[in-house]
């Protein structure tokens, strides 16, 4: 009787058993040779055809897919408008609160006399990557001068800070983005107000250093501009706190969330910096030597110039006051001792009447205004031209 | 002299199973399939093996394999001959273990598990050979998946055309 048996059962290995192990084997050998060639990749060759493959199978699918979301969106659309109504509930409401608080601060400002800060200008242009430029870090916006940039004014994007504009032509300008080497920017901590210096190091997360209350940041902590440079406007939104791999604070930046295209360059938020010609007066040249500190002129010797060592905004308006007036004094004492010996001879009694004259004129001079030392007044004119 | 028959291939199941092959692999492409990563669908290569194991070796079965590696690998854009390759390791590894095992798989789903099993030693020797390892996680599921289904499939894999064998 006839039975199936598999071949387990054959004795011996024949001819073919060899023939067909063999030719396994040189088939493997050829595709290991191939593979090691680096030649064998089929993706190139094959992907396209596969892609299209699929995508014709698939289309049925996606068709399928598609009509089903479309029919479900209409199950869905109830509970999706009842959800969007509640957050435009909830949006509403704090819209109404922040313009009450905002006029609640309005107000405040007003009566404290606060003078608040307004952006005055921007302009928008479309920020392009510069390959061969002199930072590391930095692109070029196409509006310059001619449109009114020029140098630290801000840029900005959706997402918040981005650079400060470093130079600038007619057409373009270049902006030195906050991950370049060179950028320094001062920060605040949104809840903590801790202050620091936003270092950049040509990584995405720029390091904070010189930070005012160490401990008091917090990860995760929303970081702005805090304006104590007096150039950047306060509050533009820069990143999130974080301690970086290196253990030192970082922020990683908002704007790395995308590609930036388009920028708002707002001007510069100056303040003024007292003891220069802001109001067109010239104060002439300081009596001592002087050093730039904060922003002010003050002495450097204190002592000799008997003036308050603190560098506080009184202070220095103290001290420039008092400069004012001896430099004015001076000046009269001067142009007085050269008219004298101009004077035609006095009688003895009209003598004696200048001699007392100056003993006054120190405590009356801060109190009316005096000639400055480079425009003589009228009144010594009248003397030497009886 | 005792009158052994030993099994047949038939040419139609070879195309059925090819046809069924080609199938499953274009199934692969579906976007559908993909869960975590990595696709759901069984390993069709591995009905093939466990089709082919009970027969003696024969050079045709050996080129047929491999050319569906070929094909699968052309659908898939993977490397070619990788699934060829590890197809005929596999085959030869499960020629040999039905010589010399004393152990007798016979139902579908313990041939498609030794089929499987030997697959997967099949792409590892390939890797070390090309100095690779192969993604073994993301096979898990299609092996499972394969086994699983063997009882429902096996008999369209099932090269066994019966008649006499004429060696």
């Amino acid at each position: 009787m006839a039975r199936r048996v598999s071949h387990r059962r054959q004795p011996g290995i024949n001819f073919g058993t060899i023939l067909s192990v063999l030719l396994a084997l040189a088939l493997i050998g050829g595709s290991v040779f191939y593979f090691n060639s680096n030649k064998s990749n089929s993706k190139g060759l094959m992907s396209d055809a596969s892609a299209l493959v699929g995508s014709v199978i698939n289309a049925p699918v996606n068709w399928a897919k598609n009509a089903a979301g479309y029919v479900s969106s209409f199950f869905i659309g109830a509970e999706e408008v009842r959800r969007l109504k509640r957050e435009n509930q909830a949006l509403l409401e704090w819209r109404d609160s922040a313009r009450a608080i905002a006029e609640k601060l309005e107000t405040y400002e007003k009566l404290n006399n606060i003078k608040s800060e307004n952006i005055v200008k921007s302009l928008i242009g479309r920020m392009v990557a510069e390959v061969n430029g002199p930072f590391t870090r930095s692109g070029i916006v196409n509006v310059g001068s001619v449109q009114g940039v020029a140098a630290n004014w801000v840029a900005v994007n959706q997402f918040g800070f981005v650079g400060r504009v470093v130079s600038v032509d007619k057409n373009s300008a270049r902006i030195l983005l906050a991950t370049d080497g060179d950028s320094r920017i001062s920060i605040m901590g949104e809840e903590t107000r801790a202050r620091a210096i936003m270092i950049g190091d040509k990584t995405d997360a720029p390091i904070l250093e010189h930070l005012s209350i160490p401990a008091g940041i917090k990860k995760g902590e929303r970081i702005l501009t805090s304006g104590d440079d007096g150039i950047i406007p306060r509050g533009i939104a820069i990143g999130v706190a974080d301690i970086g791999p290196d253990g030192k604070w970082r922020v990683k930046l908002n704007t790395n969330s995308a590609a930036i295209d388009y920028v708002k360059l707002l001007a510069p938020n100056f303040v003024p910096v007292p003891g220069e010609k802001t109001n067109g007066l010239d104060f002439g040249a300081p009596l001592v030597s002087t050093n730039q500190v904060g922003g002010a002129i003050v002495p450097l010797d204190a002592g000799s110039a008997q003036l308050p060592v603190a560098n506080t905004p009184q202070a220095i308006a103290q001290a420039q006051e008092l400069r004012k007036i001896k430099e004015e004094l001076a000046a009269a004492k001067k142009q007085k001792t050269e008219v004298e010996p101009k004077k035609p001879e006095p009688k003895p009694s009209e003598v004696l009447l200048p001699k007392s004259e100056p003993k006054s004129e120190p405590k009356a001079a801060p109190k009316e205004p005096l000639p400055k030392a480079d425009a003589p007044s009228v009144e010594p004119k009248a003397e030497v031209n009886p | 002299m005792l009158d052994i028959e030993t099994p047949r291939l038939s040419t139609q199941r070879l195309l059925i199973a090819s046809l069924l092959f080609l199938g499953f692999e274009i199934l692969k492409l579906l976007k559908i399939g993909i869960i975590f990563g990595h696709s759901i669908w069984p390993i069709p290569m591995i009905w093939i093996l466990s089709g082919s194991q009970k027969f003696a070796p024969d050079f045709r079965l050996v080129i047929w394999i491999f050319v569906l590696g070929l094909i699968s690998d052309i659908l898939l854009g993977v490397k070619l001959g990788l699934n060829g390759s590890c197809a005929l390791l596999a085959i030869i590894a499960l020629w040999a273990f039905h010589r010399f095992s004393p152990i007798v798989p016979t139902t579908p789903r313990n041939l498609t598990l030794i089929a499987g099993l030997a697959y997967i030693l099949g792409l590892m020797g390939f890797g070390l050979l090309i100095n690779n390892s192969p993604n073994l996680l993301g096979l898990l599921i299609p092996f499972v998946v394969s086994v699983v289904l063997s009882p429902f499939l096996f008999v369209w894999f099932n090269l066994d055309g019966g008649g006499k064998n004429e060696r």
